[in-house]
């Protein structure tokens, strides 16, 4: 079916925001003029034959972590960068801007990544499309639900312990987190360095796989953890080794989950792919690893936030002389705040050996695991080529109660999540029904299974399609 | 009369007397010259800068040796290292460009920005490393030192806490360099690369803040504790640390640019004690002095309460220059808690061992090895020697250099020698001389810069060849070298033109010169003298009618024009005066 031109697209987006404003998707907006210029440009290029890329043209929403350049700002959802605009802009957005895609605006999300339903924000609470009392999942909520209101076919996330998944999986959409260092995080504010992935949430697996080619097509040197793309080969076999981890099937697992989870299963057994129950067994680790490693980070990457350059400038550290005191306390929200107390605390100095260092041996294992099953090289006897496992232990929860959720209760919506973004391993997951997302792991570097993966699923007739008009 | 005696004597004539009488001020200065200052030869300079050094190392040093009392001492002395750019991002390194156009947004700490590990700044450390025969890691890494000042955008410094580039080195006090009066071997423990920090400027009510200076690339040298008996001794190592780092060209040049900071730990316990006493920590101490007066003064402190019964609180301690006194900064309550963090965003850095081996090829020899290879290979004087180096700003060989030029001008005229056939022994000394006293002295005179030094080392070992090979003579020698500061002519043009090569003349045109010399009017006056000297037997007689000879050989040299040989001249009119009468033995 062919696309519609640009412009046809950039008008019915701009209806589609003004409509949909109550999700509250979006932070910013790029002006109308300057979009239906892109548009037209890229209409002409297409119309001669000569589009600078398969995508040329398409429309792409932005995470509000995401640098871009003037006149968008750049507000990771906190007060304390409310008027930031970015003098960098990120190398993906570069990269996708040159190949011809328009960035539509700025999507919402939890304050500099740090939650895991979009009600951290200082913009404002993110609604679920499909049921508005529902979680639209996070941090990546905004453009979760950019994607699912059928505003864009195409957003831009990031995922530091499942957040491009878990509100794909919520929105029912796809949610695609790469291998660690594989889109340059160049202008992507950091939340957890060690962690952070750039991702893309989309209607369609295969504008996922396009757009990750494009924008993974050679390193960025200014990302030092820029690694090239690997050309792992895969087994020339048709049909794939599916790994089933055990580890995974949690007491609390939501009947409807679980039965997705074994629908795709057969579904894909049934197409002759080979299931094979394996074990991770350091995965019950994982989440409280992540808790301690991310706020670690989070609290060392956070306090260049200090009024004095950029930024929200408190009036009582322009006055009382206490600096930066109470431009903290009044920019950041208090999850933030939460988790730099957090992190300030595992790594001070009688607390570094029991909390940081234990979570990063754990780290380790948890890689291991995975190095277990995959196969560390080519040629090694690995036993599984895919893991297939839920997202998320449940579908969306309502908005209130996760709001009620008191200390740490609202983590275990990331406990299926955590241990690819530990590993460093890409991730995607696939929509399997309303609300439910399967996430499919490989190998670091091994996105091509994905694709195939997904592509399998697909021809099962075992991904769920969200009809246009939502 | 060979030329080399004459510029020896000009040496003696002209160099500063470091051992002439005034103790204390000349220990010291003996002290200074090991590492910094120049051993300058024209004597108003000398003074000058005799006085300079004396003024400026005014220190109150403090001794413990007649006291119960050992002192121990730690060093953590931080320095810019010598790079273009940044140590993580592109940003140009400078000391005096307008304040806050330096910065690149990896310095400003904006939001989104990683840094990325310019990996030049590697040689200039990895040399600091080697020169304190430090052990470089292979494998290395970044981390984060976390603490809020307004100077420092990100609230952390990128530094090198968990594995360090290098470690275990040492370095070694002597009497001869450094003025101790026992070598003393002090440990490092290891050497780390890290981020500077931005600038404040007081401007009351406001402080200004300038982040040209920040993520300039430093090198911190940790050493162990070690025991001192004079807090000089402290200074001194510092002094030492410094000249290495001058010496293998790591660092920029200068405390007073901020290029060199350092951070003292003191302590003190009973004499013989097994254990260490409580230490306290001098912050940002930028010169030798600082350090040396610190010390004195916190040793002084911590005796006084340590006798007067009381306890060391471990502490940090600021330098007050104008009181000479310590000052408590914060206590162990007050102690920031860095929360130390591997830098995530950076990859270890590792190093092949074939290029450690690779990078210790081409580190510049330590001022002790230089000095002491151009006194054992090249014979020069030991003095002479320090002098090249002193000249060359502690720098052995450095590019354009004094000692590079000398061992230029000693290799090719000693080639040129071999080619001769002619065996001169002591080729390395005459050139030292030449170079050193003839040309820098005639340089100095002009006031002319060495960096500005129009004579080539080709000119000057063609024109040290012809001397040495006796092809032209030390005189002729010495009135061509001033002209070959302001002609582009070879030594072997003018020579040409001029005919002041050494001729063989025959005894005959030699005693018809010589002649004509005893025909003028003064000629026949001393002649008369001479012969009235006949009656004086003995050495006595001797030793006059030498002095009353030695005009006629002058006389006669000059009728020659430089083209004979002093020693020739000389057989010649002892032939012709014996024949006239005169008593000559």
């Amino acid at each position: 079916m062919p696309l519609p031109p640009p412009t046809t697209t950039v008008r019915a987006s701009l209806n589609a925001i003004a409509r949909h404003s109550a999700l509250n998707a979006f932070v910013s907006v790029a002006p109308e003029s300057h979009l239906l210029a892109k548009a037209a440009a890229a209409e002409a290029r297409i119309a001669a034959g000569s589009p600078l890329s398969d995508l040329d043209g398409r429309l792409i929403a932005i995470k509000d972590n995401i640098c871009t350049p003037s006149p968008l700002r750049t507000t990771c959802a906190s007060k304390i960068l409310g008027n930031y605009t970015s003098p960098i802009s990120a190398t993906v957005v570069d990269r996708l801007e040159a190949a011809g895609m328009i960035t539509l605006g700025k999507t919402n999300m939890d304050e500099f990544g740090m939650g895991s339903h979009s009600v951290f924000s200082s913009h404002g609470a993110v609604k679920n499309p499909h049921d508005s009392d529902l979680s639209t999942g996070g941090s990546s909520g905004g453009s979760a639900a950019a994607v699912a209101a059928g505003i864009c076919d195409l957003a831009l996330g990031t995922d530091t312990g499942g957040s491009i998944r878990l509100p794909s999986a919520y929105c029912s959409i796809t949610g695609f987190k790469p291998s660690y260092g594989l889109l340059s995080r160049w202008g992507v504010v950091a939340y957890a360095n060690s962690l952070d992935t750039v991702g893309i949430l989309s209607r369609n697996w295969r504008d996922a796989r396009s757009l990750f080619s494009l924008l993974s097509a050679a390193p960025d040197t200014l990302d030092p953890t820029s690694i090239p793309r690997p050309n792992p080969k895969i087994r020339s076999s048709s049909t794939l080794r599916i790994g089933i981890p055990v580890d995974y099937n949690l007491h609390e697992l939501d009947d409807r989950v679980r039965s997705a989870w074994i629908r795709t299963l057969e579904s894909l057994s049934n197409a002759g792919h080979e299931i094979i129950p394996i074990s991770l067994p350091n995965t019950k680790h994982a989440l409280a690893a992540y808790y301690v490693l991310a706020p670690a980070e989070a609290s060392s990457n956070l306090a260049r936030y200090d009024g004095l350059r950029y930024g929200l400038r408190s009036e009582q550290d322009r006055v009382n002389g206490t600096l930066f005191a109470g431009t903290r306390g009044e920019g950041f929200g208090e999850e933030v705040k939460k988790r730099i107390l957090l992190g300030a605390f595992s790594l001070s100095a009688g607390k570094m050996d029991n909390y940081f260092i234990q979570a990063q041996k754990i780290r380790k294992m948890v890689q291991d695991d995975f190095t277990a099953v995959f196969g560390r090289d080519e040629g090694d006897a690995s036993q599984v080529d895919v893991l297939i496992a839920p997202t998320s232990p449940s579908p969306p929860p309502k908005i209130a109660e996760v709001a009620d959720a008191h200390g740490t209760d609202g983590y275990v919506a990331d406990v299926l999540t955590t241990p690819a973004s530990l590993a460093g391993i890409p991730s995607i997951s696939l929509p399997v029904e309303k609300g439910v997302g399967m996430q499919v792991m490989a190998q670091w570097g091994g996105e091509e299974v994905l694709w195939k993966v997904a592509e399998g699923l697909e021809e099962a007739g075992g991904i769920y399609q969200l009809e246009t008009s939502e | 009369m060979p030329p080399r005696l004459t510029t020896h004597l000009k040496l003696l004539a002209l160099s500063p007397r470091l051992s002439s009488p005034c103790p204390p001020l000349c220990r010291r200065l003996t002290i200074v010259t090991a590492s910094t200052t120049s051993d300058p030869l024209n004597s108003q300079k000398a003074q000058k800068a005799i006085l300079k050094a004396a003024h400026k190392r005014k220190t109150t040093s403090f001794t413990a040796t007649d006291t119960p009392w050992q002192i121990t001492c730690g060093l953590e002395v931080h320095a810019q290292l010598n790079t273009e750019r940044k140590l993580f991002s592109a940003a140009r390194t400078s000391v005096t460009a307008p304040p806050n156009t330096h910065i690149s947004p990896i310095d400003a700490s904006l939001p989104g920005v990683q840094p990325t590990l310019n990996p030049s700044v590697l040689l200039p450390a990895i040399r600091a490393a080697l020169s304190f025969s430090c052990t470089i890691n292979t494998h290395s890494r970044f981390d984060r030192k976390h603490y809020f000042y307004w100077d420092q955008p990100a609230g952390y410094q990128i530094t090198q806490y968990y594995s360090p580039l290098a470690a275990r080195g040492h370095f070694t006090l002597t009497p001869a360099w450094d003025g101790v009066d026992t070598p003393i071997q002090i440990g490092i423990r290891q050497v780390q690369l890290e981020q500077d920090t931005g600038k404040t400027l007081s401007a009351p009510p406001n402080n200004l803040v300038d982040l040209n200076r920040v993520g300039a690339p430093l090198v911190e040298i940790i050493t162990d504790p070690f025991p001192i008996e004079d807090s000089e001794i402290a200074g001194k190592a510092l002094a030492k640390i410094q000249a290495y780092l001058k010496a293998v060209d790591a660092c920029v040049l200068g405390m007073e640019w901020g290029g060199l900071r350092a951070d003292v730990n003191v302590s003190v316990a009973p004499r013989g004690s097994s254990t260490l006493g409580q230490r306290c920590e001098i912050k940002n101490l930028s010169s030798f002095k600082a350090v040396t007066d610190a010390v004195a003064a916190e040793a002084k402190r911590q005796i006084s309460l340590l006798e007067s019964g009381k306890e060391i609180v471990g502490e940090t301690r600021g330098w007050d220059a104008e009181k000479g006194v310590t000052t408590r900064l914060r206590g162990k309550e007050g102690e920031v808690d860095y929360r130390y963090m591997p830098e995530p965003d950076l990859p270890p850095v590792d190093i092949a061992e074939n290029a450690i081996l690779k990078i210790q090829e081409t580190v510049q020899m330590l001022p002790e090895e230089a000095v002491e290879k151009l006194v054992n290979v090249h014979g020069i004087t030991w003095k002479d020697a320090r002098t090249m180096l002193a000249l060359d700003d502690g720098r052995p060989m450095a590019e354009g250099g004094v000692m590079e030029f000398f061992t230029e001008v000693t290799k090719v005229v000693q080639e040129y020698l071999e080619n001769q056939k002619k065996h001169v022994g002591d080729v390395g000394r005459v050139a030292g001389n030449w170079v050193l006293h003839e040309l820098w002295g005639l340089l100095t005179v002009r006031e002319i810069e060495w960096k500005d030094n129009p004579v080539d080392a080709a000119r000057m070992a063609q024109l040290l060849g012809y001397l040495l090979a006796d092809a032209i003579t030390g005189p002729t020698a010495k009135k061509l070298l001033p002209r070959l500061l302001t002609s582009p002519e070879t030594p072997a043009e003018i020579i040409k033109r001029e005919n002041l090569a050494v001729q063989n003349h025959t005894d005959d045109q030699l005693a018809a010169i010589v002649d004509s010399v005893l025909a003028t009017p003064k000629g026949t006056q001393v002649l008369e003298q001479l012969m009235a000297l006949n009656s004086i037997a003995g050495p006595k007689g001797d030793k006059k009618r030498m002095g009353v000879k030695s005009y006629f050989i002058g006389a006669t040299m000059k009728e020659l024009k430089g083209t004979a040989q002093a020693k020739v001249v000389e057989q010649a009119v002892n032939r012709v005066l014996k024949e006239k009468g005169v008593a000559l033995n």
